[in-house]
């Protein structure tokens, strides 16, 4: 009998990384849904609470970081696990964002994993099964 | 009477008397017992006239009877001899001093039959012992004469009413509030060496206050050539060392103040002679001052200009950047400012202020290349940035076009493929956009109409802004004064900066945007601002729009547009900035001063 397969989240304005990813993790036995913006995107989450969303962070409109902490904020949907992919940096960029420290005090947990672009399958994919470990 | 005189003939000893008595430059009268004056020699009569058969008190005092105390009755009965002071009158009736002299003449029976008065005027020393006196009281110095053991045997006024009344005393307690000796004593000097020594002494006053005093002892001498006494005359110079402290003091100030100052000072008289020549000065030009100072070498130090400037007498110049050269003949870029100085109307020299560029100069030196490694650096990472987004395009179309091959699905491979050429074709754009950005265009800058450029641009987004369903309106400000700016690239500015604001309404769920292209000036600064409905940016996008390949647009921008944008404006000496609310729109605005934008004809500022 067939396991059910674990629901992972894919949210990039770039058609070509959902692409990308999508077709990444569909071969290796996971069901990949995509969004194309933040918005799309939460309530993507809101109805399926997937095992994983990847969350690019520049996009238009709303950003990935944007969206984390509302996910984080959510006490639904709090405990599915985040990983950022981006262009930026991870430590000239992505450390210096006090993203993490809300208005009101509270202090998200870290997202569980972060991957920059150029995106390597391999490497995306290693980090996913990491995190579905935990 | 000695025994010489004793042994001389009788005749010659009377012929002597005689002589004696007639010619010895004193009074001489013989009384008898009544008074009347028997005998008396030339000079009693020259002084109080002829006195045959006269009293004495008639001759002396112009009285008619016996004074009360009358000496010569006293010797008429004692016959002791007396000496007194008198006062009388000459013949014509003037007050006059005498010392009088009375001795008994006896007779046979060796009774006193007559006295002899002899007198002489002292009328003249009275009145100098008097003068002098006054002189020793009032004098405006302290005097007073002291003895062998330091004491003051007599003291003026000025001594009593400053050091209080303490005759009697040692003088290094009275001037000096002390219980010894003086190391420096100058009545000691004069005590020893007989001269009249002056020295500068410190007192305390009877308020215990500090008094200087210029001191000046000269041996006084009463009697014989041994010498008794000093007297010591000293004058207040409190007020003149007061004086004298706080031109020392502020003297110490400025010399501080100059040899400190960070720039070097020289300053010369009217002949060109150094007499100011401080430390930075010495350090700047690598010389000491002591082989300037008192020389005609200011021409050596000081700019041409200001050396005319002295010579002509005007005012003072300052010379923002010149060159002087110091003692060893290298040229030293300096910031001067002199001033030409006056007593009064007379021109009596200059003084300049010289401040060393060299530091100043090294440091922008090391600024403008910190800046443009800074910046070399800064494009290379954002070179990698703008490659990464590409990268991972073509890395998602291989795996895409492999995955479509394994799985045997030809609209899989047909997609993956489609990415890849689409990855490929972003990467030629890109390196063509950024050799267009880092080759530029020869400027050409003019004055311009900030108007008419504005216009152009909203005439040529018309078309495309009515086919997104976008209102695209243009705001002019009435009047403004054409600005010196190359017209194209103000043209390609507000061109990305629209077409920007029309994506954003096209990314917004409001259906009916707007963008709102508006010219203004406002204190001679030129604002282009471009105003959309769109739909926003929140804070990280805001943080990134003007790095060079930052797009949010996909698949369709380079994100070179904004960077070509900034690069212009900071030609322009302008500044960009963006205002933006998530949901509500984003404003864009260039602000041009006009006193930094570039002059016509002239190449633009390069910020290479």
């Amino acid at each position: 009998m067939e396991r059910k397969k674990k629901v992972i989240i894919i949210v990039d304005d770039e058609p070509d990384v959902t692409l990308f990813l999508q077709t990444a993790l569909e071969d290796n036995g996971y069901t990949a849904l995509t969004a194309a913006n933040a918005a799309e995107g939460l309530s993507l989450i809101r109805r399926e609470r997937p095992a994983l969303v990847c969350l690019d962070i520049l996009m238009p409109e709303e950003s990935g970081i944007s969206l984390f902490q509302k996910i984080k904020s959510d006490p639904e949907i709090r405990d599915v696990a985040v990983i950022f992919d981006s262009g930026l940096s991870l430590a000239r960029d992505f450390e210096r964002l006090d993203y993490r420290h809300l208005p009101d005090g509270t202090t998200l947990p870290e997202p569980d994993g972060f991957i920059e672009k150029p995106i390597e399958a391999e490497r995306f994919l290693a980090l996913v099964e990491k995190v579905l470990a935990r | 009477m000695n025994a010489a005189f004793q042994s001389l003939p009788a005749e010659v000893r009377n012929w002597i008397g005689r002589q004696l008595f007639e010619h010895v430059p004193n009074n001489i009268a013989v009384i008898d017992r009544d008074f009347s004056v028997l005998i008396s020699n030339e000079n009693f009569r020259e002084v109080f006239g002829d006195p045959q058969g006269k009293r004495c008190y008639e001759v002396y005092k112009g009285r008619k009877s016996v004074c009360e105390q009358c000496m010569a009755a006293l010797t008429f009965e004692d016959g002791k001899v007396r000496v007194n002071d008198e006062v009388g009158t000459d013949r014509n009736g003037r007050p006059a001093h005498y010392v009088v002299h009375i001795a008994p003449v006896y007779d046979e029976l060796g009774r006193v039959s007559s006295v002899i008065e002899m007198s002489y005027d002292v009328t003249e020393t009275k009145s100098l012992q008097k003068e002098y006196n006054i002189l020793f009281e009032r004098v405006p110095c302290f005097v007073s004469v002291i003895n062998r053991d330091l004491r003051i045997v007599r003291a003026n006024g000025l001594v009593r009413d400053t050091f209080g009344e303490k005759s009697g005393e040692h003088c290094y307690e009275v001037y000096k509030n002390r219980s010894q000796r003086c190391s420096d004593c100058p009545a000691l000097k004069t005590f020893a060496d007989g001269k009249s020594n002056r020295s500068e002494q410190v007192g305390v006053d009877r308020n215990g206050c500090k008094t200087h005093l210029v001191v000046i002892t000269a041996p006084l001498s009463r009697s014989g050539n041994e010498f008794s006494h000093v007297i010591e005359m000293s004058t207040d110079v409190t007020d003149i060392h007061k004086l004298s402290d706080e031109l020392q003091k502020e003297h110490e100030f400025l010399r501080v103040l100059t040899d400190n100052a960070m720039d070097a000072l020289v300053a010369v008289n009217e002949k060109g002679v150094v007499n100011v020549f401080n430390r930075a000065a010495e350090a700047l030009f690598k010389t000491e001052s002591s082989a300037v100072i008192g020389r005609a070498m200011g021409d050596q130090f000081l700019p041409r200009e200001f050396i005319d400037t002295i010579a002509k007498g005007c005012g003072s110049m300052v010379l923002p950047d010149t060159v002087v050269a110091d003692t060893q003949g290298e040229e030293i870029a300096v910031r001067f400012s002199g001033s030409v100085l006056y007593d009064g109307e007379r021109v009596i020299g200059g003084a300049g202020f010289l401040q060393d560029l060299r530091p100043l100069k090294k440091l922008e030196q090391e600024k403008i290349e910190s800046e443009r490694l800074a910046a070399v650096g800064q494009t290379v990472a954002q070179l990698a940035h703008g490659i990464k987004n590409i990268l991972t395009g073509l890395q998602g179309g291989m795996y895409v076009v492999k995955s479509g091959m394994r799985a045997g699905s030809e609209d899989r491979t047909a997609k993956g493929w489609e990415m890849l050429e689409r990855n490929v074709g972003r990467i030629t754009d890109m390196v063509k956009g950024f050799l267009s950005f880092s080759k530029g265009h020869t400027p050409k800058v003019e004055p311009i109409d900030p108007n008419a450029v504005a216009e152009d641009v909203q005439k040529l987004y018309t078309d495309a802004a009515q086919q997104k369903g976008v209102r695209l309106r243009f705001e002019a400000h009435a009047g403004i004064r054409k600005a010196p700016m190359d017209r194209e690239d103000m043209h390609t500015c507000l061109a990305n900066l629209v077409s920007n604001a029309m994506d954003a309404c096209q990314a917004s769920e409001n259906s009916e945007c707007s963008v709102t292209l508006r010219v203004a000036e406002v204190d001679d600064v030129v604002i282009f601002e471009v105003r959309d409905t769109g739909c926003g940016m929140d804070y990280e996008i805001k943080n990134k729009v003007f790095t060079t390949f930052f797009t949010t647009k996909g698949l369709g921008g380079t994100g070179l547009g904004l960077m070509v944008t900034r690069k212009i404006v900071q030609q322009h000496g302008g500044k960009i900035s963006v205002d933006s609310t998530p949901g509500e729109g984003s404003v864009f605005r260039l602000e041009f001063p006009r006193d930094r934008l570039p002059v016509p004809g002239e190449d633009k500022r390069d910020l290479k």
